[in-house]
C-alpha cells in the first residue's frame, strides 16, 4: 500500500521551466503500471533540465523536448525509467514496480511522516481510496479485514458503534479502543450509546469517531504497539488510529470531485425460526378469555398444535367479532415487516493552490434510512471541512477545520420498561407466533383488532405501535481541527506549535407512550399493564483541547551516520457537562415534554474536568539507511491520579534492519520493547456521596421523599493509591516484498504484559460498596499478525491480487488480588461473565445441567426435567481464535473487480434472542421430537445412596414448553443461551469502471468512473447461532461488558448499491 | 539548542505542579464527611424499608402462605418452588441493599458515637440491629462486626448466636446513653419514623429486644426467660404506636415499595395470587378481611400453594390488592401487642393482661382495614381469646392472628415466627385434598424439597464470590439455629 508523495511533484512543478527551443516538440503519452493500469501523476522530467510535467488522472502527459532527450520517468514505488526521444511523437511506457518501495512513508507522532523501513514496529497504512470503494456510512467498516491484528465489530446499522480492538483486551475498563488522531490532534471517540450493559432499555448511538468524512480521507494509518503509540501517551495505550485528510496541491488550478452514490437496504440476518407449531401456549390454541372462559387466542408464543391449515378464529373478540384466519404457516412473517432502506451519499470536493499555498473544501451529505419501517433508524450526516495551508521562506501555517452535524434516530433495544419509556420493537417482534401476518398488523389506528386494547396478546405489544410511539433521537453538533506553525529555526531544527480543538454539543430526546387499557377491554381484562409512558431530555458538552510543542532536529553526524531527534511537550485539557432530566407517568398523551408529568422528575447534572500534561523526547539514529535505531522517552503528568502518584515515566526502544534490498527484493526485520502507562478514569480517588435511592427489587424509593431529600455514601469506593497501570510490550517481525512484488509479506509477533491494570474491584456486598478502583488484574496478550500478500496473475491487461491477513491474540488473566479467583465483569439472566486466573479476560458462566459421574443427566424424578449443578460452570470465553481476512482484487483494462471475505473463528457471547424465541416457541430448538413427550436421554434419577436408576419421567407437553424456558428448565440458560459467535462474512463486492479519455475527453471531465457495489452480502454462522449476526450489539463502546452479547439487537442489513465519481 | 531546552524546561514546571493537577473530585458530588445526620438518616430508612417491604416481603409473604405464583405468568415461581439460587435477583437484592443501607446506618452511628450524639446513635442502633436481626434469621452466620468498613474488604462472618448477643448488647449500649446529654443536631422532620420523637425510639428499641428474646424461646430457652423477664419486670416502655415508614404517594419509586416493585414496576400486576392457605382460613372464619386482600369478594377460586401448572384459567384465581399508601411497618402496634401476650402467658409475668393485649392486636389490625375487629374477638367470636385453653392454644390463637396481621408486607416475619412456633400448623395432606383443614401450611404442589419447607435463604454470589471469607454456601433445607 501506497502513500503517494505529491509534493516532490509539487516542488517540481513550481521550478518546472520550460525551454522554448527551435528543435522541441511536443512528446505525449501513457505512463502506466506493468498491468497497464494508468499512472496519474507520474513525474517525466528531460534529462538534465529542469523541464518537467507530470501525468494527469489518466496516466497521460504531454512535454515538450528536442529530439535525443532523454526523458526520466519516475513514480513512487517504481522503478525509475530513462527513454531517449526518438523520431516519435508519442511514447508510452510501462513502470515496473519497485521492491524496495524506498519512499513508503507512514504518519506517526505529531504528524510527522517517517520511512516505514525506519520503524521498528508494526504499522499499517490503508488508502483513502480503498475506503471508499464501497461506499459506507462509517470509514472503519471497511477496515475491516484488510488490517491484521485488527478486531473490528461493526454491524452494517446506521449510525451505530464501531468497535475497534487492537492485539487484545487490555483491560475490563472503557478504555480498550485505540486513540484517533486526525492531522495530529487527538478527537473524541466516545460513544454515545445507552451506559447501560443491563438488559432493560438501550440503544446504540453510535461513537463520537462516525462524525469523521470517509471521502476527506487522505490514508489511515494504524499503529498497533506499544512502541508505536509511545508519543501519544497513555490515552494511545491500546494503539493508534492516525487519519490524515486531504489536502490541497500548491501551483494547481482548482479541481472539483463529486462522489454520489446511492445505496438499497435489506435486512440481513433475522432469526432462523421453527416452521410447524403456530399460536398458543401448552399445546393448546386458546387460552383464557377476557370473561375466564375458553376461546380467544390471545398468547405471544408458538406453543399452539402443529399447522393444519383450517380456517380458524383468533384474537380477541371486539365488539363480538374475532378475526379469522388459516391456521398456517407463514414463512417469512418476521422478515416482511422490514422494509427497503436507503443511503443517499453526496460529496462535493474542490481543491488547488497557488505557490506557496493551498486548499482543500469538502462537504458530504448523508442521508439514510434503514431497514426499520418509519424512520426510526434514520441518519442525517452533513460534514465540511477546510484544510489549508500556506507556507513562506522559513515559516509554514496550516490550519484544518471540520464541522459536522448529525441527526440520529436510534432504535432502542433490549428488554424495554413499561414503567418508563415503554417496550423495544425487537422485543415484541420475536413474540409474534409464527403464522400470524406480522405486516397486516401495521394499521393500529383504524384496524380495532391491532391497537393495544384489543392487540391479540396482552403480553407484548403491537411492533408497529411500538416502533412509531417509543422513539429516540440523539443530536451532535461537532467541531474539531487545528492550527499549526513551523518555523525552520535553522536549516535543520524545526519548531513546531500545534493548537487543536474537538468541541461536542449533543442531545438526546427519547420518549416512551402511554398505554390505558379501556377498562373492560380484552387486555384491560387479561391484566395487561399499563405503560405509563416518559420523557427523557439529556445535553452534552465535551470541550478538549491539546496543545503541543516540538523541536525536531535532523542531521548527517557523517557518511554513515543519520540522526533525527524529537523533543515536544504537551497539555490537554478536557471538559464535560451533561444534563439529564426525565419524566414518567405523562399526563397528556403523545405530548412528549417534561412538561407533561405531575411526578417529581429524576435529573441528573455533571460536570467534569481532567488535565495531562507531557514531555517526551525521541531520538533515531540511522546507519547507512539500514540500520534505524529508535528511542523515545515520554513523563506524564495526569489529574486522575492522587497527587504523589499522578507522575509517570515509559521508554520505548527499537530496532529496524533492513537486511535484503534489490531491484527484486526486500526485507527488513525489527525488533523493541516498550512501556506504556496508563491512567485511572475521572474521580476514582475519593469517596462521594449521591442522592439517596432505595433499592426495592423492581422499583426503588426515591428522593426528595416526604417533602426531605437525602444522601448517601455512593457504592464506589474512592482508592488513593491508585497507581499508573504499566504495559511492558515486546514485538518482532519483518516485512518483505519478493520477486517484484508479486510477493510480499509482514508478519509480527508481541507480547504484552499488564501489571496492575486498573479495574473496577468489585467488593463483598457486606462492605456496603460495590466497587473499588484500583491496581487488581495482571494480564498478558500475545500473538501474532500476518499480512501476505500475492500476485498471482498479472498480464498488461490483467492483474489478480489476492491479500490475506491474519491474527491470533492470546489472552490471559494471569492474577487477581488475593484469595479471588474471579471478578464478574457483566452478567444477566443467571449467566456471567467472568474474569478468573488462567483464564483469557471474559469467561461465561452458569449452572449447567447436572452430569453424574457416569455422564448421565441427573434429572427431577417428578417431572424428568435435568437437575441443575450447585455451582456456576464454565461455558466458554468470548475471545477468537483467530481472526482473518481475504481481499481479492481483480483488473482487466479499466474494470476492476475486488471482494473481501472476513472469517472470525471462535468465542461465545450471551444471546438474548435466543432466550426470548425459547420462551416463545419461536426457535428451532423447540421443535425437538416434534414436540412430543420425550425422556431427556441418558438421564437417571439420583437413588440418594450414591446410585442411579434410569429415568422413566418423559417430559411432558406441558412441560416441553417449559423445558426451553427458564423458569422451568433453570440450565437452560447455560445450555442455549450462550452461543458459538464464530462467522465467515462476504463483507463486500465491488465491480468499478474507469472511463478512459477516449470516452471522456471532449466532455470537460479529469475523470469519471462508476462502480456497483454489495455489503454484508453473505453471512455464514455455525448451527449454534442461528439467531443472529454475531456483530451486531445492543451496546456501543469499547468495553469489555460489550463482548457479553446482544439483548433484542437490532438486524443487520444488507446493502447493494452504486457510486459514481467524477472529477474536472 | 539551549532556547529549546529551557523552553521545554519551563514547560515541564509549569505542569507538574501540583494545584494544577488537583483537580480530581466531583464537582457536582457531596463526600461521605459532609453528610450531615439529617441528611443522611432519611435515604437510611428507606433503605430498611426497601428491603425489607419489596424482597423481603415478597419471598416472606410466599413462604408464609399469604400467596402463591400466579398460574398466568411466571416471576415468582422460584420463590414458589424452593428453587432460589444464590443469585436470584429477588433474594440476593436483599442482602445487598441491606449492607448498603447498613453502610448509611453505621456511617450516623460512627459519627454519632465520636460526637457524643446520643439521639442519632440511638436511632442509627435501632436500624443497624433491627435489619441486621432479619439479615441474620434468613441467612444464619452472617458479617457484623467487621461490615460495612472501609478498611476492609473482606468482612468475616460471625456465628449466627453471637450477632444474636450482639444486638442484644448494641441496644443496651444504646439505651444506656444518656438522651439529655446528646450533643448537637436533633433529630425531627428528617426522621421519617417518629418525626424525631425519642422516647418512641426508646420504645423501638424496648420492643425489638423483646422481638429477638423471644425469637430463642426453642433454641435458648434460659437467655430468652431471662432477657424477657428483666425487660417487662424493668417496666421498659414498649411500643404503643407503629414504627412504620409512612408518607408514601401513587407516583413511581415513591410509593409503597411491595406496591411499587410487584404492581407498578412489572409487566403484569397479577403475579401473586391468593394462596388457598391464608384465603381459605379467612373464608373459613369469614373474616371481612378477605376481600380487602383479595380480589373477587370471595367468589374466585385460591391457588394451593405453588400450583402455577393449573390448567384453569388464570383469571379464575383471586389476585392480591396492594396499595401504593400502605406504610411499612417495622414493627407495628399489633405486632408489639401480640409479643406482648405472648411474653406474658410464656413467662407468666401478668398473664392476665394477656387477653386485653391479644385483643387490642386483633382490633388493631382490624381498624388498619377499616373495620370494626370486635366482634371477632368478643365471647364465641371465630377469634375469642382462650383464656381456659392451654398455653399452645394461647400461643397458637396469638401466633396465628399475629400471621394474618402480618399481611401484606410482613410475611417474612409471620415465616420465621411459624419456624420458631410451627403455629399454623403443617397439613399432612394436599390442599387439594377433601380433609385439608383451612389455614395450615401446605408444601408447594411444584415443591423441589419433597416434604420439606425452606429453611433460609442461600448466601449470593456477590458475597462469596468476592469475600475469602465467606463461608461454604449452607443449603437451604437447614435450618436457623432459633429454629428447634
Amino acid at each position: 500500500m501506497k502513500v503517494k508523495n505529491y509534493y516532490s511533484l509539487l516542488v517540481l512543478l513550481m521550478f518546472g521551466i520550460t525551454s522554448v527551443l527551435a528543435q522541441e516538440k511536443t512528446i505525449s503519452g501513457i505512463i502506466s503500471d506493468s498491468s497497464g493500469i494508468p499512472l496519474p501523476g507520474a513525474t517525466v522530467l528531460v534529462k538534465g533540465t529542469s523541464t518537467g510535467t507530470s501525468t494527469d488522472f489518466d496516466g497521460k502527459y504531454s512535454i515538450k523536448a528536442n529530439q535525443g532527450a532523454i526523458l526520466v520517468i519516475s513514480f513512487v514505488g517504481y522503478n525509475t525509467q530513462e527513454v531517449r526521444v526518438e523520431s516519435s511523437k508519442t511514447i508510452n511506457l510501462q513502470l515496473s514496480e519497485n521492491a524496495q518501495a524506498l519512499e513508503e512513508v507512514v504518519v506517526t507522532a505529531f504528524g510527522k511522516t517517517k520511512q516505514k523501513r525506519s520503524l521498528g514496529y508494526a504499522a499499517t497504512s490503508v488508502s483513502g481510496e480503498k475506503l471508499t470503494e464501497v461506499s459506507t456510512l462509517n470509514p472503519f467498516e471497511s477496515l475491516s479485514g484488510k488490517v491484521a491484528g485488527l478486531d473490528i465489530t461493526s454491524p452494517n446499522q446506521p449510525g451505530a458503534s464501531t468497535k475497534i480492538i487492537l492485539r487484545g483486551f487490555s483491560s475490563t475498563r472503557a478504555v480498550n479502543g485505540p486513540l484517533y488522531v486526525i492531522d495530529g490532534t487527538p478527537i473524541s471517540s466516545a460513544s454515545n450509546s445507552s451506559s447501560s450493559t443491563g438488559v432493560g432499555r438501550s440503544f446504540d448511538g453510535g461513537t463520537n469517531i462516525n462524525d469523521l468524512d470517509a471521502n476527506n480521507i487522505e490514508s489511515i494509518n494504524v499503529l498497533k504497539g506499544g512502541a508505536a503509540t509511545a508519543l501519544y501517551g497513555s490515552r494511545a495505550s491500546s494503539g493508534a488510529i492516525i487519519i490524515t485528510t486531504k489536502k490541497g496541491r500548491s501551483g494547481e488550478k482548482v479541481k472539483v470531485e463529486i462522489n454520489s452514490s446511492l445505496d438499497f437496504l435489506e435486512v440481513a440476518r433475522i432469526p432462523h425460526l421453527q416452521q410447524k407449531f403456530g399460536q398458543g401456549w401448552n399445546g393448546v390454541d386458546y387460552s383464557g378469555l377476557p370473561a375466564g372462559g375458553i376461546g380467544a387466542t390471545n398468547e405471544n408464543g408458538s406453543w399452539g398444535p402443529a399447522f393444519n391449515g383450517q380456517l380458524r378464529v383468533w384474537g380477541q373478540i371486539v365488539d363480538n367479532a374475532q378475526q379469522t384466519k388459516l391456521y398456517s404457516n407463514l414463512e417469512d412473517n418476521i422478515k416482511d415487516f422490514y422494509d427497503i432502506g436507503h443511503t443517499y451519499t453526496n460529496s462535493v470536493r474542490l481543491s488547488g493552490g497557488s505557490n506557496n499555498s493551498d486548499f482543500s473544501l469538502i462537504f458530504t451529505k448523508i442521508d439514510t434510512d434503514g431497514i426499520i419501517p418509519t424512520d426510526a433508524d434514520a441518519l442525517n450526516r452533513n460534514t465540511l471541512s477546510l484544510n489549508t495551508g500556506i507556507s513562506g521562506e522559513k515559516f509554514r501555517l496550516r490550519v484544518n477545520g471540520n464541522y459536522a452535524q448529525t441527526r440520529q434516530n436510534a432504535v432502542n433495544t433490549g428488554q424495554g420498561n413499561n414503567a418508563g419509556e415503554g417496550e423495544t420493537f425487537m422485543q415484541e417482534l420475536l413474540q409474534i407466533p409464527r403464522g400470524v401476518s406480522v405486516v397486516d398488523l401495521a394499521d393500529y389506528k383504524t384496524n380495532p383488532f391491532n391497537n393495544n386494547d384489543n392487540f391479540y396478546t396482552p403480553y407484548s405489544r403491537n411492533p408497529y405501535w411500538v416502533i412509531n410511539e417509543n422513539k429516540t433521537n440523539l443530536s451532535r453538533e461537532r467541531f474539531y481541527g487545528n492550527i499549526n506553525l513551523s518555523y525552520d529555526l535553522s536549516t535543520n531544527l524545526v519548531g513546531t506549535l500545534q493548537v487543536g480543538a474537538d468541541i461536542l454539543n449533543g442531545g438526546r430526546h427519547s420518549h416512551g407512550a402511554v398505554i390505558n387499557y379501556t377498562p373492560g377491554s380484552p387486555n384491560a381484562l387479561l391484566g395487561g399493564t399499563n405503560n405509563v409512558g416518559g420523557v427523557t431530555e439529556t445535553t452534552n458538552q465535551n470541550k478538549f483541547y491539546e496543545s503541543f510543542l516540538t523541536f525536531d532536529y535532523n542531521t548527517a553526524l557523517n557518511e554513515n551516520f543519520g540522526l533525527e531527534a524529537q523533543l515536544g511537550g504537551s497539555m490537554s485539557n478536557n471538559y464535560g457537562s451533561r444534563l439529564f432530566v426525565s419524566v414518567t407517568n405523562l399526563d397528556i398523551p403523545n405530548f412528549y415534554e417534561i412538561s407533561n408529568s405531575a411526578v417529581t422528575p429524576n435529573t441528573a447534572q455533571q460536570n467534569t474536568h481532567s488535565k495531562r500534561y507531557s514531555t517526551f523526547g525521541a531520538l533515531t539514529l540511522s546507519y547507512k539507511e539500514r540500520i534505524y535505531l529508535n528511542l523515545t522517552g515520554r513523563n506524564e503528568w495526569v489529574s486522575t491520579l492522587a497527587i504523589g502518584k499522578n507522575s509517570f515515566f515509559y521508554p520505548a526502544a527499537n530496532l529496524s534492519a533492513v537486511v535484503l534490498d534489490n531491484s527484486k527484493h526486500f526485507l527488513k526485520v525489527r525488533g523493541g520493547y516498550a512501556s506504556l502507562a496508563n491512567a485511572p478514569g475521572l474521580y476514582s480517588t475519593e469517596s462521594s456521596a449521591l442522592p439517596a435511592i432505595a433499592g426495592a427489587y423492581f422499583g426503588t424509593i426515591n428522593f426528595p421523599f416526604n417533602g426531605i431529600n437525602s444522601f448517601e455514601i455512593a457504592r464506589e469506593l474512592g482508592n488513593i493509591n491508585i497507581e499508573p497501570e504499566y504495559t511492558d510490550e515486546y514485538e518482532i517481525g519483518f516485512e518483505g516484498r519478493f520477486f517484484n512484488n508479486r510477493i510480499n509479506a509482514d508478519v509480527a509477533y508481541y507480547h504484552k504484559t499488564t501489571d496492575g491494570s486498573i479495574i473496577n474491584l468489585l467488593l463483598p456486598n457486606s462492605t456496603g460498596y460495590g466497587s473499588v478502583v484500583g491496581n487488581y488484574l495482571d494480564l498478558e496478550n500475545k500473538g501474532v499478525e500476518v499480512a501476505l500478500g500475492f500476485v498471482p496473475l498479472k498480464t498488461d491487461n490483467f492483474s489478480w491480487n489476492l491479500d490475506w491477513t491474519f491474527a491470533k491474540n492470546k489472552n490471559k488473566v494471569t492474577s487477581l488480588p488475593e484469595g479471588i479467583d474471579e471478578l464478574t465483569i457483566n452478567g444477566a439472566f443467571n449467566i456471567n461473565f467472568k474474569a478468573v486466573v488462567g483464564e483469557p479476560l471474559g469467561v461465561f458462566y452458569g449452572r449447567t445441567p447436572l452430569i453424574n459421574d457416569a455422564g448421565q443427566t441427573v434429572v427431577d424424578a417428578n417431572t424428568g426435567i435435568p437437575l441443575q449443578t450447585t455451582d456456576e460452570q464454565a461455558l466458554g470465553n468470548s475471545q477468537r481464535d483467530f481472526v482473518m481476512g481475504l481481499q481479492n482484487t481483480l483488473k482487466y483494462k479499466n474494470f476492476r473487480l475486488s471482494f473481501a471475505f472476513d472469517w472470525k473463528e471462535g468465542g461465545q457471547m450471551y444471546s438474548y434472542t435466543s432466550r426470548l424465541l425459547g420462551f416463545t416457541g419461536g426457535s428451532i430448538l423447540t421443535t425437538y421430537n416434534n414436540r412430543n413427550p420425550f425422556i431427556v436421554p441418558n438421564s437417571v434419577n439420583d437413588n440418594g445412596d450414591g446410585t442411579y436408576s434410569e429415568n422413566t419421567t418423559p417430559i411432558d407437553y406441558n412441560s416441553i414448553t417449559g423445558y426451553y424456558s427458564s423458569t422451568n428448565n433453570p440450565s437452560t440458560e447455560a445450555y442455549n443461551h450462550v452461543i458459538d459467535k464464530t462467522f465467515i462474512r462476504l463483507r463486500d463486492l465491488s465491480v468499478s469502471y474507469n472511463f478512459p479519455e477516449s470516452l471522456i475527453g471532449k466532455s470537460g471531465l479529469n475523470s469519471l468512473s462508476i462502480s456497483l457495489y454489495g455489503r454484508n452480502l453473505m453471512l455464514w454462522t455455525p448451527k449454534g447461532n442461528p439467531y443472529v449476526d454475531p456483530e451486531v450489539t445492543s451496546y456501543g463502546g469499547n468495553d469489555l461488558t460489550t463482548e457479553f452479547g446482544e439483548f433484542s439487537a437490532n438486524p443487520a442489513q444488507r446493502t447493494y448499491g452504486m457510486a459514481l465519481k467524477m472529477s474536472f | 539548542m539551549k532556547k529549546v531546552i529551557l523552553t521545554l524546561v519551563i514547560f515541564a514546571m509549569l505542569f507538574s505542579c501540583d494545584s494544577q493537577l488537583d483537580i480530581n473530585r466531583n464537582p457536582d458530588d457531596l463526600t461521605p464527611d459532609d453528610l450531615a445526620f439529617a441528611v443522611e438518616l432519611p435515604g437510611s430508612i428507606t433503605a430498611v424499608a426497601g428491603v425489607q417491604g419489596a424482597y423481603w416481603a415478597i419471598i416472606g409473604g410466599i413462604w408464609s402462605q399469604m400467596w402463591s405464583q400466579s398460574p398466568g405468568s411466571s416471576q415468582y415461581r422460584i420463590v414458589d418452588n424452593y428453587t432460589l439460587g444464590t443469585t436470584d435477583a429477588i433474594s440476593t437484592g436483599g442482602w445487598l441493599n441491606a449492607y448498603d443501607g447498613l453502610a448509611d446506618i453505621r456511617n450516623i452511628k460512627r459519627k454519632a458515637l465520636a460526637s457524643e450524639n446520643w439521639n442519632y446513635y440511638l436511632i442509627s442502633t435501632v436500624l443497624e440491629t433491627y435489619l441486621s436481626q432479619m439479615l441474620t434469621d434468613w441467612y444464619g452466620d452472617i458479617p457484623y462486626s467487621e461490615a460495612n468498613d472501609r478498611l476492609i474488604f473482606q468482612p468475616h462472618f460471625d456465628d449466627a448466636q453471637d450477632v444474636y448477643d450482639a444486638l442484644v448488647r448494641d441496644l443496651d449500649d444504646a439505651l444506656g446513653r444518656n438522651l439529655s446529654t446528646s450533643v448537637g443536631d436533633v433529630p425531627g422532620v428528617d426522621d421519617l419514623v417518629f418525626g424525631g420523637d425519642m422516647p418512641s425510639w426508646v420504645k423501638f428499641a424496648n420492643t425489638l429486644k423483646l422481638k429477638i428474646f423471644l425469637r430463642q424461646t426453642e433454641a435458648r430457652p434460659a437467655v430468652a426467660q431471662a432477657g424477657i423477664t428483666a425487660l417487662l419486670n424493668s417496666n421498659a416502655p414498649l411500643l404503643d404506636i407503629d414504627a412504620s415508614l409512612t408518607g408514601f404517594v401513587d407516583a413511581p419509586n415513591l410509593s409503597n415499595p411491595l406496591y411499587e416493585s410487584d404492581k407498578r414496576q412489572l409487566n403484569t400486576s397479577l403475579n401473586l395470587r391468593a394462596s388457598t392457605t391464608m384465603y381459605s382460613y379467612l373464608a373459613d372464619n369469614s373474616d371481612a378481611r378477605q376481600n380487602l386482600f383479595y380480589t373477587g369478594n370471595g367468589l374466585l377460586n385460591s391457588v394451593d400453594q405453588g400450583d402455577y401448572n393449573n390448567p384453569a384459567g388464570p383469571n379464575t384465581f383471586a389476585v392480591s390488592i396492594l396499595s401504593p399508601t400502605t406504610p411499612v411497618y417495622f414493627i407495628s402496634l399489633e405486632e408489639s401487642l401480640f409479643m406482648q401476650a405472648e411474653a406474658r402467658e410464656r413467662y407468666s409475668i401478668n398473664a392476665a393482661a394477656a387477653k386485653a393485649l391479644y385483643d387490642a392486636a386483633v382490633i388493631e389490625n382490624f381498624n388498619k382495614w377499616g373495620l370494626n375487629g370486635a366482634s371477632y374477638v368478643a365471647a364465641s367470636g371465630v377469634y375469642e381469646y382462650p383464656s381456659a385453653g392451654t398455653f399452645s392454644d394461647k400461643l397458637k390463637a396469638i401466633i396465628t392472628q399475629k400471621w394474618v396481621a402480618s399481611y401484606p408486607g410482613n410475611g417474612a416475619e409471620a415465616f420465621f415466627e411459624w419456624q420458631r412456633t410451627g403455629i399454623p400448623a403443617t397439613s399432612s395432606v394436599p390442599q387439594s385434598d377433601a380433609s385439608y383443614v383451612p389455614g395450615e401450611f401446605a408444601v408447594s404442589v411444584n415443591g423441589v424439597l419433597g416434604t420439606g419447607f425452606p429453611q433460609r435463604l442461600l448466601y449470593p454470589t456477590g458475597e462469596t464470590a468476592r469475600n475469602l471469607n465467606a463461608p461454604a454456601v449452607v443449603p437451604i433445607t437447614t435450618p436457623i439455629w432459633w429454629n428447634q
